[in-house]
């Protein structure tokens, strides 16, 4: 068992050097092509660096980083308190889910973005808009998952549930809800993914605020120190939602990390 | 518990259309309170299927099931589920996995966890409450099924060839402490196997049930003493004598339909007892 751990730790410490060994090189080959192309075209590295303290500096990002996320986090909210339950009910009533499945998958299937006009002249181009716009793009991962969740549910564990007497009701909550999780989890990552996408492509079609605004402000007028940064922070944001809900995932299932 | 006179049928996908496939026919059969019964016949015969119907997990075409006087049986407490595939819930732990049926069937917490303990004992798992199914070796998994079905405590312990995926070794330590179990907390089993010698030490009777449309060909006494892992069984004079008479109305059962390339039986069985050509149907088309 304990070499076991030690060799889990070897594993994870391999890891993060190579992370680090990658990000080095990442800023390497940035620097080199930097000093290559010249700063019309890339901004040095370290250029980026004063940049970005300078812009948060002044308060700029902050103030765009709030605009952004109100949307982000309305719109998510919205998304997972509709599309979870929705999922659920889809994977748990077969009729539910069988009308409704079709829908979905016409929806999904168009391109959303084509629909931003719309959502414009439905919405005006305040912040209502945005959140519909990332709605929209959110929305779908987030219910095609959950219910694809409950419907791959294991049969061989329902039966056996139900050979214990289980009530559809029981199967549900004690059979499908669980089996879903993973499924769940994976589909509010797409959501939240395409969610700060939904962002960004809103603020540029919409009325210009938040982190998509600065990007094509900066853009526009050349200032490429500038628009890295809003770049990167929107990177990170992305990232950061990830990691967080894979470490949830890996806290929810516990019986995962031990599967051969 | 008394069978009479049951048939269930499956639609079977045809192209386009479906036809009809009669699993069982006009099967009947009785089982004494407490009595071991080991049900036997070829693979694709409705063994399964019966085990099902008698649980209450799927509704017969015609014929009907008494328990205790009662008619269509449905699932619940009364009867205890072992699958050959184990069937654990992999994000319960040992522990959680044996309070399920007992939380679905709404018995009370303390009672709960005192029976999980006592069962998780007696199937040699105690310290394994808080491992998940997927740290543990397929045997552990079937003793946690084990364990789990007996919780219920069951007047009726249904077991579908709940040792067939394990390998022979573990396969046989599990039938003894089966055996052991059964000893101390009497109650009916109806166990499903192909396994001749798995029969053979536990059955009190065994009932042979022919292929598809499957019924009840024949029932033999299993006379052997208990407890039966106190002596070697296979040593008894009408041990050989019985598997050899049950291995070859198995085999004429196999030829007779001639669906299914052979009954699954241990290695040392798959040795044609003297003056006798056995020759694997799969074989032939090598």
């Amino acid at each position: 068992m304990s070499g076991q751990i030690a060799a889990k730790n070897r594993s994870r410490r391999t890891a993060w050097v190579t992370r680090i060994a990658i990000f080095v090189g990442l800023i390497v080959v940035w620097q080199l092509a930097a000093m290559s192309l010249g700063p019309l075209f890339l901004p040095l590295p370290l250029a980026v660096v004063k940049a970005t303290v300078a812009l948060f500096g002044n308060g700029t990002i902050e103030l765009a980083l709030e605009q952004s996320m109100t949307v982000f986090l309305t719109a998510f909210a919205i998304s997972l308190g509709i599309g979870i339950p929705l999922g659920l009910v889809m994977g748990g009533i077969k009729a539910v889910g069988d009308a409704v499945d079709s829908f979905i998958n016409l929806f999904n299937s168009m391109p959303r973005i084509a629909l931003i006009p719309l959502m414009v002249a439905w919405f005006g181009l305040g912040v209502t808009a945005k959140i519909a716009i990332v709605v929209l793009l959110a929305f779908f991962p987030i219910v095609i998952n959950t219910y694809n969740g409950v419907l791959n549910t294991d049969k061989d564990l329902l039966e056996a549930a139900s050979s214990f007497g289980a009530s559809k009701a029981q199967l549900f909550t004690s059979v499908m809800l669980r089996a879903a999780l993973s499924n769940i989890i994976t589909g509010i990552r797409l959501g939240a993914s395409v969610g700060i996408l939904g962002v960004v492509v809103a603020e540029l079609f919409t009325a210009i605020t938040g982190l998509g605004g600065l990007i094509v402000n900066y853009g526009n007028t050349f200032q490429l120190n500038d628009y890295f940064v809003p770049v990167l922070v929107l990177s990170v944001i992305g990232a950061s939602i990830s990691e967080g809900l894979k470490v949830l995932e890996r806290k929810l299932t516990p019986w995962k990390s031990f599967q051969r | 518990m008394l069978v009479r006179d049951l048939s269930k049928s499956f639609p079977l996908r045809q192209g386009k259309g479906y036809s009809v496939l009669n699993v069982i026919e006009d099967l009947s059969m009785g089982v004494e309170e407490n009595e071991f019964v080991v049900i036997i016949g070829p693979s694709g015969s409705g063994k399964t299927t019966l085990l099902k119907l008698i649980d209450g997990l799927i509704p017969p075409d015609s014929g009907e099931i008494l328990i205790d006087g009662t008619d269509h049986p449905r699932p619940g407490p009364k009867m205890g589920f072992v699958f050959q595939s184990f069937r654990l819930m992999p994000w319960r732990t040992v522990m959680a996995n044996v309070l399920f049926p007992l939380q679905i069937n709404h018995v009370d917490r303390q009672t709960a966890s005192e029976r999980a303990v006592k069962y998780i004992s007696q199937v040699g798992l105690t310290g394994f409450e808080n491992s998940y199914p997927s740290e543990l070796s397929g045997g552990m998994q079937q003793r946690v099924g084990l364990a789990r079905a007996m919780a219920l405590e069951p007047e009726i312990l249904l077991m579908d060839e709940p040792f067939g995926s394990l390998d022979a070794q573990t396969s046989e330590l599990l039938q003894v402490e089966l055996l052991k179990l059964w000893q101390f907390k009497r109650n009916t089993v109806i166990f499903v196997t192909h396994n001749l010698d798995e029969a053979l030490l536990l059955a009190d009777r065994i009932v042979l049930i022919g292929a598809r449309p499957s019924r009840v060909e024949e029932e033999i006494k299993v006379p052997f003493r208990r407890p039966r892992w106190t002596y070697d069984v296979r040593s008894e004079p009408e041990y050989p004598v019985l598997r050899r008479h049950l291995w070859t109305r198995l085999r004429e059962m196999v030829s007779k339909s001639g669906t299914f390339p052979g009954v699954k039986v241990q290695s040392a069985a798959a040795e044609p007892l003297a003056g006798e050509e056995w020759t694997p149907r799969l074989a032939d088309r090598r």
